[in-house]
């Protein structure tokens, strides 16, 4: 779902750019020292994750935990998931550097979908976390699909949406587990949904 | 709080920005192409010939071109590579074969895809370069694959004009083939992952002890 240089025209990508920058130094000002490791764990996390392919349909798909980041960090996802691409970009060359800005955005929308998901829908608990873990991963991918489609490119990326619903299933359980470990064990992280 | 974990993550990141050019300007005559690296994984090989230099072109299905993707070249009848090297930002690669048969292409952007073409080549377009410039070319397509490399020995003879190199790059050059060559790939991976985790680690430590500081200041 990361975006590569050369796909989206230059202008956009340096006011995404601007953009994401603006948003990361909101969403992360002020921030208390109790939130830092946990978002620095999230961070590692989302870094680490989308190294670790599974076949899905003919492709090979990732998990991006863009949902869980957004439960466990709200807004703070933000700064979080900028740092995680920056890295993949950097030492993966896994995106492009000019498009993170537009990646970040993108990405982010789909964590601070999930965490209003996770926050204001009047359902149990399970539910909002799977909803939550599949909402940051269609939100994004509906997001890169439409950008490429207004760049003129053609509609037969629309197929890997199939590809992406089975991720957001597997990312739903997984948020799901992860919500409900956590809920377990350490229920106080649950609890300092910030901001 | 004025000051905030993070304007402290920026300063950092920017530092290692700057000192890492790896990712950065796109190389000149870079295939215009659309596509999301990680959107669709399956990898191209298209190759063409000018002279004795066979150029193989690695792109993701729709045309982000697999850059800094390993690739590895086999002579006909041998099953060892016989050079290896790494795609350049626009995803190229230029060999010499210095003789005739059946040679193969694999390209492995470490990620989990791979692909494998086979790739036609006479006798007049072996290393000693003739005078004429032969236009010829193998295309097609290694299939996707994810452990298993499917392999697409169908050549089409379908000209396609070889890329202009408009700016050599450092990391385009191929090396010659050494007994570890294969095995450094995983392991470089790994170093990749714990270079980015440490990154992460350090730069977390560093926004906890700023903000830390900042807030025992605040409440003095």
């Amino acid at each position: 779902m990361h975006i590569a240089d050369g796909i989206i025209a230059s202008e956009i990508c340096v006011a995404a750019d601007a953009a994401c920058l603006g948003a990361v130094y909101v969403m992360g000002r002020a921030t208390d020292p109790d939130e830092i490791p946990r978002m620095g764990f999230v961070g590692a996390a989302l870094f680490a994750v989308s190294l670790v392919h599974f076949p899905v349909a003919g492709t090979a798909m990732h998990l991006a935990l863009l949902g869980l980041a957004g439960v466990l960090l709200g807004l703070r996802a933000v700064p979080v998931i900028f740092l995680a691409l920056l890295f993949q970009s950097l030492i993966f060359q896994h995106g492009g550097l000019i498009t993170l800005g537009l990646n970040t955005l993108n990405m982010s929308a789909g964590a601070v979908a999930a965490w209003a998901a996770w926050r204001v829908l009047p359902v149990p608990e399970p539910v909002r976390a799977f909803v939550a873990g599949g909402v940051g991963i269609l939100l994004p991918a509906s997001l890169v699909m439409g950008e490429f489609l207004l760049s003129g490119y053609g509609r037969g990326i629309l197929v890997l949406y199939g590809a992406y619903a089975v991720t957001a299933l597997v990312e739903g359980f997984l948020t799901v587990s992860v919500v409900g470990f956590l809920r377990r064990t350490q229920p106080e992280i649950m609890e300092t949904t910030a901001p | 709080m004025r000051m905030n974990g993070a304007l402290t993550l920026l300063l950092f990141l920017l530092l290692s920005a700057v000192q890492s050019p790896a990712a950065g300007a796109s190389p000149a005559g870079a295939v215009p192409s659309p596509e999301g690296a990680s959107l669709a994984h399956g990898i191209h090989i298209q190759v063409s010939a000018e002279g004795g230099i066979h150029i193989a072109r690695a792109f993701y299905e729709g045309g982000t071109p697999v850059a800094g993707g390993d690739i590895t070249i086999t002579a006909p009848d041998s099953g060892e590579a016989w050079q290896t090297g790494r795609t350049d930002p626009a995803g190229r690669f230029a060999f010499l074969p210095d003789g005739q048969g059946t040679w193969t292409i694999q390209v492995d952007d470490g990620r989990g895809h791979r692909a494998r073409t086979t790739v036609q080549v006479r006798a007049e377009q072996t290393a000693a370069l003739p005078e004429t410039e032969t236009p010829l070319q193998g295309v097609v397509a290694g299939s996707h694959s994810h452990e298993h490399a499917d392999e697409a020995t169908h050549s089409h003879e379908h000209a396609e004009e070889a890329q202009p190199f408009s700016s050599p790059r450092t990391d385009a050059g191929g090396t010659l083939t050494h007994p570890q060559g294969e095995a450094d790939h995983g392991e470089g991976r790994v170093w990749q992952l714990l270079t980015g985790l440490g990154l992460i680690a350090g730069i977390t430590g560093t926004a906890y002890g700023y903000t830390a500081r900042r807030k025992g200041a605040d409440t003095q």
